[in-house]
């Protein structure tokens, strides 16, 4: 190349980099150290005045004269008032992976809109707090009819709707109304319970119950529990077709909580801001504005968190990118147990090609000691899962017993039980399905798979979006042998283990194992009618150790909820039931 | 003739849409799914399923389902997203805009970097240049889109700090009122220059992500194509009658070698209207990618539906305007076909 040519070249990589440097940077968070000065020393030179005896010719004369002096004093700068925090300080961003549907509360509740919804609806009662006690919060206090039959709520005074009108228990009831009038899904709890919602006075509201119903005041309380929306907002945007003003709370939102809604930009934020007439005051450090990002990719939230763009990812990243802040200086990580559990449903109806071996109860016990929980839990899920144990309950439910393990990961015992149940060499095939959505579960099928094939074994192991997974289990003959998902527990014990009796076979429940045990199915009638704690407490126990024998399920773990922020945050309160959530009210910038 | 020519083109072009209309139609509905059940809620009850399922006409036979969406079509209605439960034409009328502003801002640089640099690589055949050109040329076409979008965000962001990681502007400043739903248009138009600021610097690295690719190909087409006009006769003749070696390449050579790289800008279009969807993704654009992602996960028809055909709509009208701007380029092409 003749050196023309070479200079050309080097003109050319220099007159891009000019390029490069000449792009305007985007304003970066800089920390800058400012020392202050409280107390200096001042030197000053000054005249004073004094009167000194001389002798002239023998005799005392006093005169006065002038000396200058240099003298150091020591000043104390007058205090310089605290700095107004910034807007941005005064802002907390949070990134979710995924844009809700639409975040209407009384039509589908999802998880992506966890902080906002926390931040501007509420509930009758709370499970705030880390071992979730059930709290009063809109509403005072509860009680039973004697029969049973009647739950009454004392309702709180000097709540203000963000439209500014009063919550009270006429507002209440109607709310009621609106749930069960637009018949979607939380309308389900409400309607298989309640015969009538009346309000008895301005602050007392009367549910009357079908049947006495147990613990039925439980359900309001929780991530999933009833939120109250504002009529005045209802009667604005309702129209003819849409008396309840559905589409307008499809994307705006209007509630008691202490944010109210601001904006939301589909595809890109939603905007809340303190709403300062709230019951709850603002006498605490707190955030004015709450912006939640939607951010889809794991990479890119950790790199604005490590920059500062991002003060809170809500929803578990990456284990590689969770690792790698875990490093950053100024980030924490941090883990708190839900209730939220990963399990795997096994199919135990005799429907299907596999039927036969299935419905085997010593096939089901050979495939849970076959399942290598610690090591998923080591390997796969990292601070995101820890090990639950085998009953029929779940962290934070009553019941739960941390120590209760008869699965545990022992492929001798796997094969004994097959070879019991007449399969000595495996030499069948079976289906995993898992749920699409949670980025841990193609591995640990694949690792299943490899345990399963060393029992001779064949897993046949794919994904399914929701649509496609709901219509496979819709039929016990089509539903997989096995069903890798999350489940969320209900408040009330009794209606978490209606999750495995005949009244949650698909569709209209999720028992896709298609379990059923005559004794268990008596067990649960019984319970959702004792009003005695004690007694009640011992039919689910009895039909826990009944599962607990017959593996519909296998435990895989509990989910923690791994929240990664700036070390600038403070006024963490989480609870296990609520998930991708800290109470929005606590948290501020120290 | 042309009008009649623009006339036919067109027909031809809603015979494709409901070509691939039905070709959408069938494999959405083949994979065994229940949106339905899906945007109800996994423990919806069953009476409350069937009422959503009439509501979006779920419940009629396939025939006449698609009967209807076509009835609809016409009128310009594409139906409801059984997702969002809003018409899919104001979901995409949502979601579009930002997707065309990425799009034309993608073709802007393909347009802008790759001419020139196609022509000075053909003026400085095999010299350093050339090996540039032919280094970004492998690079765009070997490369993955996302991951060239993870360097420039590593790069430019975590790195360097110059440029924005993600979303259209700022978290702190307001997005312009919306009017073209083009952000840069709308905040020349409400007068907020630091709002058109923030959204220029946001745009460039995920505009740059989606150009790469098409950058690499036009580049290398147009050097191809100036090195064939450059050997013609006329080239020759205009050099020998004295002309500006600068009016000859550029009123003389490049005008004829625009030609075929017209149709490659075209049907580059096509790549560039597929790479957007993995482009939104990592930079958190919300554009149809975004929409279209979250529809498929959950089998929404009719949201899939829209997007293909609003996706084959621009592909064919880019067609047409590549045929259209030949016969401009080159008056002896006829648009009926062949030269004159």
């Amino acid at each position: 190349m003749t050196r023309n040519k070479w200079f050309r070249l080097l003109g050319l990589i220099m007159a891009l980099g000019m390029l490069a440097g000449c792009a305007t940077p985007t304003p970066e968070v800089i920390e800058k150290v400012v020392t202050k000065e409280v107390e200096k020393v001042v030197t000053e030179i000054v005249e004073v005045e004094k009167e000194v005896t001389k002798i002239v010719a023998g005799t005392p004369v006093v005169e006065k004269v002038v000396e200058t002096k240099v003298v150091e004093k020591v000043v104390t700068a007058t205090p310089e008032p605290a700095a107004e925090p910034t807007e941005r300080e005064r802002t907390l961003i949070m990134s979710y992976p995924f844009e809700p549907s639409q975040i209407d509360p009384h039509a589908y509740f999802e998880a992506e809109i966890n902080i906002p919804y926390n931040a501007v609806y509420e509930s009758l009662f709370n499970m705030w707090g880390p071992d979730g006690e059930f709290t009063p919060h809109l509403a005072e206090s509860f009680e039973y009819s004697d029969d049973g039959l009647t739950l009454t709520f004392k309702l709180r005074q000097g709540v203000k709707f963000h439209t500014g009108e009063d919550f009270n228990a006429e507002v209440a009831k109607w709310n009621f109304d609106r749930i069960m009038g637009m018949n979607l899904s939380p309308a389900g709890n409400l309607v298989r319970y309640i015969d009538s919602v009346e309000a008895v006075d301005d602050y007392t509201l009367a549910l009357h119950l079908q049947n006495p119903t147990p613990g039925y005041h439980k359900l309001f309380a929780g991530n999933w529990a009833m939120k109250f929306v504002c009529p005045a907002a209802v009667e604005e945007h309702k129209t003819d077709d849409d008396p309840w003003a559905h589409e307008w709370f499809k994307d705006h939102m209007c509630g008691t909580g202490p944010y109210q809604f601001v904006s939301y930009e589909h595809g890109q934020q939603l905007v809340i801001e303190k709403f300062d007439d709230y019951w709850g005051a603002w006498e605490d450090p707190h955030f004015d504005k709450m912006i939640e990002r939607i951010i889809p990719e794991s990479s890119t939230q950790r790199m604005l968190l490590t920059r500062e763009e991002i003060d809170l990812t809500c929803m578990p990243l990456e284990l590689e990118d969770i690792k790698a802040l875990q490093q950053e200086k100024g980030i924490t990580c941090k883990s708190d147990p839900t209730v939220l559990i990963f399990i795997i449903s096994v199919k135990a109806t005799d429907a299907g090609e596999t039927g036969p071996i299935m419905s085997n109860v010593k096939v089901r016990q050979a495939l849970a000691h076959a399942f290598n929980y610690d090591a998923v839990i080591e390997n796969i899920m990292g601070i995101k899962g820890s090990r639950i144990s085998d009953m029929l309950f779940t962290p934070g439910m009553e019941g739960y017993d941390p120590d209760h393990f008869v699965y545990t990961y022992d492929m001798e015992k796997a094969k004994e039980l097959l070879a019991e149940a007449g399969y000595p060499d495996g030499g069948f095939e079976l289906e995993l399905m898992w749920l699409e959505g949670f980025p841990d579960y193609p591995r640990i099928a694949e690792m299943y798979q490899a345990d399963l094939a060393k029992l001779g074994i064949t897993l046949k192991v794919f994904g399914a979006p929701p649509a496609t997974f709901l219509d496979r289990i819709a039929d016990p003959a089509t539903t997989p042998d096995l069903v890798l998902r999350p489940r969320a527990p209900a408040t009330i014990t009794w209606l978490w283990i209606e999750g495995w009796t005949k009244v949650r076979f698909p569709p209209g429940g999720l028992n896709e194992g298609y379990y059923t045990n005559e004794r268990f199915e008596e067990l649960y009638q019984a319970s959702t009618k004792e009003m005695d704690d004690v007694k009640r407490e011992e039919m689910i126990r009895e039909a826990a150790a009944i599962a607990s024998e017959e593996v519909p399920v296998i435990w895989i773990a509990a989910v923690n909820d791994v929240m990664c922020f700036s070390d600038s945050l403070a006024g963490f309160v989480h609870s296990p039931w609520y998930m991708y959530t800290y109470w929005p009210y606590n948290l501020y910038r120290e | 003739m042309r009008l009649q020519y623009i006339v036919q083109r067109l027909m031809w072009m809603i015979v494709s849409l409901i070509g691939i209309s039905l070709i959408t139609f069938v494999v959405s509905h083949i994979v065994p799914a229940d949106p339905i059940r899906a945007v109800a809620g996994m423990e919806a009850l069953g009476e409350q399923v069937e009422v959503l399922r009439q509501k979006y006409g779920l419940d009629k036979p396939l025939p006449e389902q698609y009967w209807r969406w076509l009835v609809n079509l016409a009128q310009g209605d594409l139906g409801l997203s059984i997702r969002t439960g809003q018409p899919v034409t104001e979901d995409l009328g949502r979601y579009a805009p930002a997707t065309a502003e990425l799009a034309l801002s993608a073709m802007f640089l393909v347009a802008i970097v790759g001419l020139p640099l196609g022509v000075i690589s053909a003026l400085n055949k095999d010299g350093p240049l050339d090996h540039l050109s032919r280094i970004v040329a492998l690079s765009g076409v070997s490369m993955p889109i996302f991951w060239v979008g993870l360097l420039l965000q590593i790069v430019f962001f975590a790195r360097l700090g110059v440029l924005p990681a993600d979303g259209r502007i700022d978290i702190m400043i307001s997005p312009p009122p919306r009017v073209t739903g083009f952000y840069t248009l709308d905040s020349l138009l409400s007068g907020d220059m630091q709002a058109f600021k923030s959204v220029v610097q946001h745009l460039i690295l995920p505009a740059a992500n989606l150009a790469f690719g098409s950058l690499a190909v036009l580049t290398r087409m147009v050097r191809s194509s100036m090195l064939d006009v450059l050997g013609e006769d006329y080239v020759r003749t205009a050099r020998a009658k004295g002309l500006k070696e600068r009016r000859v390449i550029l009123l003389h050579a490049l005008r004829n070698a625009l030609i075929p790289t017209t149709t490659t800008m075209a049907l580059q279009m096509g790549a560039l209207m597929g790479g957007v969807f993995l482009v939104e993704l990592m930079f958190s654009w919300p554009g149809l990618g975004f929409y279209a992602m979250r529809s498929i996960t959950l089998i929404d028809f009719p949201s899939i539906m829209g997007v293909a055909i609003l996706m084959t709509t621009i592909y064919a009208i880019f067609n047409l305007l590549a045929d259209l701007l030949y016969g401009l380029l080159d008056p002896r092409i006829s648009v009926e076909g062949g030269a004159e």
